[in-house]
């Protein structure tokens, strides 16, 4: 496997998204063998991670909140 | 008479047992909210409209299936039939030109700092760890054109899985992996583009990133 079919797949490593066990070997085969692919696929986790962090903590105010407990009442 | 009673009392019973389950997603719901419409009052009404519709429907919903799943997809729905249309935006970038016309590259945020920077204090993860904040992730975010923002969104802010999304979103398996994919190739170049624009990193490929 090169770098370019690894790339290709890179995203399919960082989400689970490979049911294909020996295809999931040869990509992890590649990174542990490649600096380059291996930093790279750390950047995408690290950029993945800042995301939920970043736009994933939000809290509804009071009142939107009490106005959502209202409709149950209906 | 009996019959009908023990219904109600059933039915009261999981009614209850649906707005304690269903309300445990208010926050990140909103949150998700607030990335699709990017306005505090919109989100609200949309979140609002969502657990109403929820509310209403909720004898459809089937327990012992992906509640949470449920939720983002009368989320979704309502946002693309009442809020999109309202607000049509110039995106950021433009899909599929490339920044830089002479190697047809449109490079994304790693390739570029990686290009630009000789030291190793400049590496992509230490500008990525230190010089890109919170909101510049957010407003890159919101910058994505909406079918990627919202695929990026579910799968990397709200780890749903691809099958997950693909539900949430009636769209093909293979349609949800190509909008993440490309997704987050623009929301990197969404993000170099900032980190141009905010002077932390410097286009010349010759120079150097300032520290």
């Amino acid at each position: 496997m090169n770098c370019d079919e690894w790339f290709e797949k890179l995203y399919q490593i960082l989400d689970a998204d490979l049911s294909n066990k020996a295809v999931w070997k040869d990509l992890q085969d590649h990174m542990k063998g490649c600096q380059p692919c291996w930093d790279r696929f750390e950047f995408e986790k690290r950029i993945k991670a800042r995301l939920k962090d970043s736009c994933g903590k939000e809290s509804c105010s009071e009142t939107i909140r009490a106005r959502i407990k209202a409709l149950f009442k209906k | 008479m009996t019959a009908l009673m023990e219904r109600e009392t059933s039915n009261s019973a999981s009614s209850e047992l649906f707005e304690k389950e269903a309300t445990k997603y208010m926050d990140e719901l909103f949150a998700s909210a607030l990335r699709m419409t990017k306005q505090r009052e919109a989100a609200e009404d949309l979140l609002s409209e969502v657990y109403s519709k929820a509310w209403k429907s909720f004898h459809q919903f089937e327990p012992g299936t992906n509640l949470r799943a449920w939720l983002y997809k009368i989320l979704t729905n309502t946002y693309i039939n009442h809020y999109r249309h309202k607000q049509r935006e110039p995106y950021m970038v433009e899909l599929d030109r490339p920044d830089d016309p002479d190697t047809g590259q449109g490079g994304d945020l790693y390739d570029r700092i990686l290009g630009a920077s000789p030291s190793p204090f400049d590496n992509p993860d230490a500008v990525l760890a230190n010089r890109i904040l919170d909101q510049d992730l957010t407003k890159a975010i919101e910058g994505l054109p909406e079918e990627f923002r919202m695929a990026v969104l579910l799968s990397d802010v709200q780890n749903f899985a691809y099958q997950e999304i693909a539900d949430i979103l009636s769209i093909p398996i293979g349609t949800v992996r190509s909008r993440i994919w490309r997704g987050r190739r623009l929301l990197q170049r969404i993000l170099w583009k900032q980190a141009v624009e905010a002077g932390i990193v410097t286009e010349d490929k010759k120079g150097k990133a300032p520290v």
